[in-house]
């Protein structure tokens, strides 16, 4: 009874928190919090009804995929117009982050969609494919770099999943106001937090398991917390461009109603 | 529409240059891929305008 009690506390704090410090709807914030667990949930039974549509939604090259391709996109477009708005209010550390930021983000999205190889049927030349892990023209798949990327994926998986629950502890903290733009609202933790799970099945267990679990192959269902990652990602940096935009003084002031509620 | 466009992008070759172009490239292009990004560039730039 505790838990479901603290529970349904977090919850109300997920929804506060989009209100106060993101101007969103408390009920559209709690339902966004439970989707990726819904969406993770249709997925399983739509791979266990009917294969041959999940496979439609979640191989390679289809749906999901493309999905993260627009979210990178949206994440790096949105990302370097947030860098130049901190950087004309003076904000140049986080200023420089961002314009960072959607340059890396620029490089994710091509990494993708592999530089359009798929698209323009480009084999992959001899020596790329003896490096690469899925004979791909691409970077992160690469051996080697591969590793690194997914580490870094995973990184940032477990502190969008961890960061705004840290900062919403540590609300009175002055040392977390400079850091505001940076952490990402409570109710997208869930969508990091299902792609952190995912990307550790994947990255730790699979390997120890031979890739399945049963007759699941855990490789299949890899483009789903990929997309949730992505989509987390991109709505984060187009809420944070939309609070600046709103001019609601500086960036790291008008997010101090983050925690003004009961913890 | 997408129909139209897939025709008119798949469009046998017309011209020399094309065919030079072409010529002796590994270029194929995958119309279905191609929809795709397409589909998928129009509706991040749509969200990035409109999202506001």
């Amino acid at each position: 009874m505790a838990l479901a009690h603290r529970a349904s506390l977090l919850v109300g704090d997920v929804g506060e928190e989009a209100m106060g410090a993101w101007q969103v709807d408390g009920r559209r914030a709690r339902r966004l919090f439970f989707l990726p667990f819904i969406g993770a949930f249709c997925l399983v039974v739509l791979w266990a009804i009917h294969q041959p549509a999940y496979m439609l939604i979640a191989r390679e090259d289809s749906i999901l995929e493309w999905l993260q391709f627009s979210c990178f996109l949206i994440a790096s477009i949105v990302g370097f117009q947030v860098g130049r708005r901190l950087l004309k209010r003076g904000e140049l550390p986080l200023g420089l982050f961002f314009l960072a930021f959607g340059l890396a983000f620029l490089f994710v999205a091509g990494e993708e969609i592999t530089w359009g190889q798929r698209i323009l049927g480009l084999e992959t030349p001899a020596d790329i494919a003896a490096r690469n892990v899925q004979d791909e023209i691409n970077i992160h798949n690469l051996s080697g770099i591969r590793a690194l990327f997914q580490a870094g994926m995973i990184l940032l998986a477990l502190y969008g999943a961890i960061a705004p629950w840290v900062a919403r502890a540590r609300s009175d903290d002055p040392r977390l106001d400079s850091l505001r733009p940076l952490i990402p609202p409570l109710f997208l933790t869930a969508s990091f937090l299902v792609a952190f799970a995912g990307m550790f099945l994947y990255t730790v267990i699979a390997p120890l398991v031979d890739q399945s679990i049963g007759d699941i192959t855990i490789l299949k269902f890899s483009e789903y917390w990929e997309a949730c990652l992505a989509a987390a990602i991109a709505a984060h940096v187009l809420l944070t461009r939309r609070v600046i935009d709103m001019g609601r003084g500086s960036t790291v002031n008008q997010r101090s109603g983050l925690g003004a509620g009961p913890q | 529409v997408f129909g139209a466009v897939a025709r008119w992008i798949g469009r046998p070759a017309r011209s020399k240059e094309r065919d030079q172009l072409l010529q002796g490239s590994d270029v194929d292009i995958n119309i279905v891929q191609l929809m795709l990004f397409i589909i998928a560039v129009f509706a991040a730039v749509f969200i990035v305008v409109r999202f506001r």
